[in-house]
């Protein structure tokens, strides 16, 4: 379980690094990373994932 | 066994970092043009890529895909094209079959459309990007054909080419 938690944490810790990143880009300059990769999707997709963190947590 | 878990672990957050890498690398790679010209080869079929949108809406022109030519139903039409930076001419390269006199245009800055007739059915039409409307790092063009009946006809073949110099 803790092995779970940890390996969950990262991939949240790094996928929320990643999409704070396309973020900036985006708002840089608009068009450039929404053209290729959903933003709006991968917001849902880290909501989803700290869920789960915190479910883990407990 | 617990130094295995954690090599696991360390293992897992390197393989994340790298995707995390290789996802930004991909977007800077498609973002950052260093050439003087830039093509974008349209492809009609597509209604929306990563670079192009349209022509649309899609209820005013229909793919056909035995002729490979888009056949325009009502107008005006309408692209998008992504410019990922300053350019300062874009020049349209195609052929289009017509029996009415079709035209396109280019949105200014202030929201008025630059027209040029098409005279020839192989076009070559320059436009000054100068004074271009550039809304969220995309240009609009239009097709408009004024004269366009029921029993006229305008069709695009699936071979235009935007160039973008500077």
């Amino acid at each position: 379980m803790r092995v779970g938690y940890l390996l969950v944490r990262d991939f949240f810790s790094i996928a929320l690094g990643t999409w704070l990143i396309l973020l900036f880009f985006e708002l840089m300059k608009p068009g450039m990373v929404h053209r290729l990769v959903n933003l709006e999707y991968g917001f849902y997709g880290l909501c989803l994932v700290y869920i789960v963190l915190r479910i883990l947590q407990k | 066994m617990r130094v295995n878990k954690f090599k696991i672990v360390a293992l897992f957050r390197y393989f994340w970092l790298m995707v995390a890498v290789i996802i930004i690398g991909y977007v800077l790679n498609k973002s950052i043009v260093t050439e003087r010209l830039l093509i974008h080869n349209l492809d009609f079929s597509q209604s929306i890529s990563a670079d192009i949108t349209g022509w649309y809406p899609e209820s005013r022109a229909l793919f056909d895909h035995n002729t490979e030519q888009l056949v325009v139903l009502g107008e005006p039409i309408y692209l998008q094209f992504y410019l990922p930076v300053k350019f300062d001419t874009l020049t349209i390269k195609g052929s289009i079959n017509f029996d009415v006199q079709p035209r396109l245009g280019l949105r200014q800055a202030d929201n008025s459309w630059l027209f040029r007739d098409i005279m020839e059915q192989d076009l070559a039409i320059d436009f000054s990007l100068a004074e271009a409307q550039i809304k969220n790092s995309k240009v609009d063009l239009i097709l408009s054909i004024p004269d366009l009946s029921p029993t006229s006809s305008v069709r695009l073949d699936n071979n235009w080419q935007l160039f973008l110099s500077r």
